[in-house]
């Protein structure tokens, strides 16, 4: 496999590959983060800790499929460590002590000014190398710990200010998508303190409702909640947040750590391109293991000496210009859609879609042949989203008349 | 080729390219509209597929395996162009054999 150097700096710390575990049921103990680490990872946030420890419910988890293709969305119901907090911090030295290369980023979660201080000194003390502020979990059985922490710039305000208290480590505040816009949250975070934002946090969900027994999945005893919301279907939402906090003027240069359905090496260069400099993973690893890394490596890897870009750096919020208002777009072009005919199976999807949801700017034929349209035609290119052969590309392209 | 289960006929219902005027149904000499059945099979309306299937058809339990040599319907699947026809009468088959029980869906009809 290709193995270019893929080294990062975050927040001060130099990392090996921008590539880390998300705080998640996959960073929950000594043993299971010394076996990522070994498969490659570059770093791992510890899963959550604090003076809670966590009951937690069985069974745990529900997921969105769609025609065969599972995990496109995943819900959790898990909380915070289950493991009391001297545990936690013990296997945190551990971790340290074994992989002195390695970056441990420390997450945790306070109830009160007074506990986020303690905390801070406790993993500043374990070894930690950074520590991530929690405020943002959606299924924690306590109104003052979770996701709404989060949508409160005073109580961030307030507890970043009472980490930054306890320790000389770099912090990171680890926002919740739950909200509206990303940027108040943010701006408090940074002017208390902080060193850095990671996003996004799960998103409230309920992902399916069993319509056998009339309450949402998982069944826990015939009930359920509303919990976070994972995996590859909040790609899109994760992006648009990294692009809010990363192109907002106030928070320009401040590191980002990107998460939100990463899955492969592609999604990983998206966040970097859109401004993230480290990149978390939680559902994927869970549903395919730590392996994972190793194609997010040599995939990542391939790009670099395929475009002859020395250092990851150079790719930082690289298309963060590309990204306007839509009222800044063009609207005086058409591009047609052109349908490659030697390559055309026939299936009539592209007539069916423009039917039904475009502008009948489709022809279809006896000897099933679709054909464009033009006067009809307003180039939104539905046909070409739909195409199960992918043969439907841009064509001509018209000025508007004016 | 093993039975399905109801999560492998869904995936394989789902290589369905859902064609207009779709070739497999023209192709069948007894009319029977395999393509509703497995648009109802994609969009989880699994009742509805088996009904489709016992009222189209006074064949409905064997004409899955007296077609077995011939299947016009699989020799017309458009699919095969990209890689391999939906395995209709397999699906047939699959959707012959469910039965119910409340919400429960049972594959193998017992």
């Amino acid at each position: 496999m290709e193995n270019k150097d893929l080294s990062i700096e975050f927040c001060g710390v130099e990392c090996e590959n921008p590539f880390f575990l998300a705080s998640a049921p996959i960073a929950n103990n000594y043993e299971m983060i010394a076996r990522a680490l070994d498969a490659g990872w570059g770093g791992v946030v510890f899963k959550t800790v604090g003076f809670f420890v966590a009951d937690e419910v069985s069974p745990r988890f529900d997921q969105i499929k769609k025609e065969g293709t599972p995990f496109l969305g995943f819900k959790n119901l898990e909380q915070t460590s289950e493991y009391a907090l001297e545990k936690n911090l013990s296997e945190m030295k551990k971790i340290k002590e074994d992989y002195p290369n390695k970056v441990l980023i420390a997450s945790i979660m306070g109830q009160s000014e007074t506990e986020w201080t303690e905390l801070a000194k406790l993993v500043t003390a374990a070894g930690a190398d950074i520590i991530e502020c929690n405020f943002s979990c959606p299924q924690m059985a306590d109104n003052k710990l979770g996701a709404d922490v989060g949508q409160n710039p005073e109580l961030v305000k307030s507890y970043i200010a009472a980490v930054v208290q306890g320790t000389d480590l770099p912090v990171l505040a680890k926002m919740t998508p739950n909200l509206g816009s990303m940027v108040p949250p943010a701006v408090a975070a940074m002017e208390a303190g902080a060193t850095g934002l990671a996003a996004i946090n799960t998103i409230k969900s309920i992902t399916s409702v069993d319509i056998g027994n009339l309450a949402p999945a998982p069944l826990i005893k015939g009930k359920s909640s509303v919990s976070g919301y994972s995996g590859k279907a909040i790609k899109p939402i994760a992006l648009r947040f990294i692009h809010e906090l990363a192109s907002y003027p106030k928070l320009e240069g401040v590191p980002i750590s990107g998460i939100g359905g990463i899955e492969s090496w592609r999604d990983a260069l998206e966040f970097i391109l859109l401004g993230a400099r480290n990149l978390q993973v939680g559902t994927a690893v869970m549903q395919y293991g730590y392996r994972i890394v190793e194609d997010m490596i040599s995939g990542l890897s391939h790009y670099l000496a395929e475009q002859e870009v020395d250092s990851l750096e150079e790719l930082v919020g690289a298309a963060l210009e590309n990204v306007v208002p839509a009222n800044q777009l063009d609207r005086d072009h058409i591009v047609y859609p052109q349908i490659e005919q030697e390559q055309c199976i026939g299936c009539g999807r592209c007539y069916i879609s423009c039917q039904d949801g475009g502008h009948q700017a489709i022809g279809w034929s006896k000897t099933r042949t679709p054909s464009i349209i033009e006067d009809k035609c307003v180039g939104c290119h539905l046909c070409a989203q739909v195409c199960p052969v992918g043969v439907i590309t841009e064509g001509k392209i018209k000025a508007k008349l004016a | 080729m093993k039975k399905l289960t109801l999560d492998l006929a869904k995936q394989e219902a789902s290589k369905c390219l859902l064609c207009y005027d779709a070739p497999c149904v023209q192709a069948c000499p007894a009319n029977l509209n395999v393509a509703d059945i497995i648009r109802s099979l994609r969009f989880d309306n699994l009742r509805g597929a088996k009904k489709e299937l016992i009222a189209d058809h006074f064949l409905e339990t064997t004409c899955a395996d007296l077609c077995e040599q011939k299947k016009y319907c699989k020799n017309a699947c458009l699919r095969a162009k990209l890689d391999d026809a939906v395995q209709i009468e397999e699906l047939h088959k699959f959707v012959l054999n469910l039965s119910f029980q409340g919400e429960k869906v049972l594959d193998n009809g017992k």
